[in-house]
């Protein structure tokens, strides 16, 4: 998108993001990526593949769509990256195209669609779980918890769910998280606080629900 | 600060997003508030039970299936080009009815403005004022019939209009005059240049041709004594019924 991109080359130079320990031969490799070379785009992408999917897995609840949403990302990335500065924070910039891909990932598929997939998701790896693990209750007990947290997850607006991704399970400041998303500081606050309380809420009627069960 | 106000801030709090003089109020509250010291403990606890949500492990061939997929739609012609798919392609259902909408408006005001300007031609091609130099003076002066006398509320409409039996081709000098000659609109006239003798032209039009007399001439006074309304029609002629054909062969 022309306007998200234009937007997102106003983003600042270093966010205090992770660096890269070597930020100028990083910076080399955009170049020869920009110039079209698609041994550079390949680096790029083994460097980042993991956050990408990673960030989209949380935002998105599930691995096709985590995949999919990865795709878009880095095919957003070749295709715009000749407007990415070199002085720019390369990971606060894909952190917005992340955000802005899972979003509109996420309204495309609906909310019904996205619950039945953490369900699934969790109950699938609790399987893997209890055959790998000798400590069978303590297996399905992590994992009611990790299904738990990811109901809890989905029980958040996409762009709560976003700040709360970002600022508390990627560690980034509420600075960052709001650049990330395109708002102010005050409205990412007012995200994580809703996020956070709703999350509480959500925890507090499960565990109420599994005493009374 | 009361207990309400820290409830409302301790999600913030707990999390290391306040500023710090903001911060060290709380916390000194949260000294001798055990009710908030323990809703406080609660918001850690749910905060570092979201932190333990762990990550999938994405294997090998799940990770190079996407590389080759992205590989791949790199490679294509146009995946750096053409913006213009992609920036539509991002348009929320929102936007998308918005633009429609606007682009149902647009063609329905234009399709109005079509259909407006094709009956005015044809109420063209129908109506004129026959006198020629009523027309050739309509076409210098295009305030015809309405006149505003000086500290007078004066208004007088007239509207001649003749129905020509044989309707000629149109040219372009009976489509201005006709144009000029339409009824103007009520309300108040705010400025009018003197053209006094309009109106006596229009009255004139019994010196109108020998055809034109034919008319059947309607004149309507209004409750106001300075407006009038003639009105021309076409009179009913009886014609001599044609002769219906017969066989003569007979």
């Amino acid at each position: 998108m022309p306007g998200e991109v234009a937007e997102i080359a106003l983003i600042t130079d270093n966010l205090g993001l992770p660096d890269s320990p070597a930020r100028g031969r990083e910076s080399e490799t955009f170049e020869r990526a920009k110039s079209g070379d698609v041994a550079a785009f390949e680096e790029i992408f083994d460097r980042y593949q993991r956050k990408v999917l990673l960030t989209a897995w949380r935002i998105l609840g599930n691995r096709e769509d985590a995949r999919d949403a990865a795709q878009e990302v880095f095919l957003r990335v070749y295709k715009y990256l000749d407007r990415f500065r070199s002085d720019q924070d390369f990971a606060a910039w894909l952190y917005r195209i992340i955000v802005n891909v899972c979003r509109d990932h996420a309204r495309k598929r609906g909310r019904r669609d996205q619950f039945t997939s953490y369900e699934a998701e969790h109950r699938q790896g609790s399987f893997d779980s209890i055959a790998s693990s000798e400590d069978v209750e303590a297996s399905l007990l992590r994992s009611q918890q990790q299904t738990m947290i990811a109901e809890a997850l989905d029980s958040l607006s996409v762009k709560e769910r976003a700040a709360i991704v970002l600022r508390d399970l990627e560690g980034l400041t509420t600075e960052e998280v709001a650049r990330a998303l395109g708002s102010s500081q005050a409205t990412v606050r007012s995200q994580i606080s809703t996020a956070r309380a709703k999350i509480k809420k959500f925890k507090d009627r499960a565990l109420n629900r599994t005493r009374q069960g | 600060m009361n207990c309400r106000r820290i409830e409302q801030l301790l999600p913030l709090y707990v999390g290391g997003d306040l500023k710090s003089s903001l911060a060290n109020r709380i916390a000194s509250h949260l000294e001798w508030c055990g009710r908030c010291n323990w809703l406080a403990d609660e918001f850690r606890e749910s905060q570092s039970w979201v932190r333990s949500y762990e990550s999938p492990v994405f294997d090998e061939s799940f990770v190079g299936d996407l590389k080759q997929r992205v590989l791949e739609a790199a490679a294509k012609p146009h995946s750096r080009a053409s913006m213009l798919p992609s920036w539509i392609g991002q348009w929320n259902r929102r936007q998308v009815l918005a633009l429609g909408a606007t682009c149902f408006v647009v063609v329905a005001m234009l399709a109005l403005y079509i259909y407006q300007s094709r009956v005015n031609l044809n109420s063209n091609i129908v109506s004129r004022i026959s006198n020629p130099e009523i027309s050739n003076e309509t076409k210098e002066k295009p305030s015809i019939v309405t006149k505003a006398a000086p500290g007078a509320s004066f208004k007088a409409i007239q509207v001649a209009v003749k129905r020509r039996r044989s309707v000629k081709p149109r040219t372009p000098d009976v489509e201005i005059a006709s144009r000029h000659l339409e009824p103007p609109r009520p309300g108040p006239v705010e400025e009018v240049p003197a053209n006094a003798n309009a109106v006596e032209q229009v009255d004139n039009s019994t010196d109108m041709p020998a055809d034109s007399r034919e008319m059947l001439r309607i004149e309507i006074q209004t409750s106001d004594p300075n407006i009038r309304i003639i009105w021309f029609s076409p009179k009913e002629v009886d014609r001599q019924p044609t002769k219906p054909l017969t066989n003569t062969q007979q």
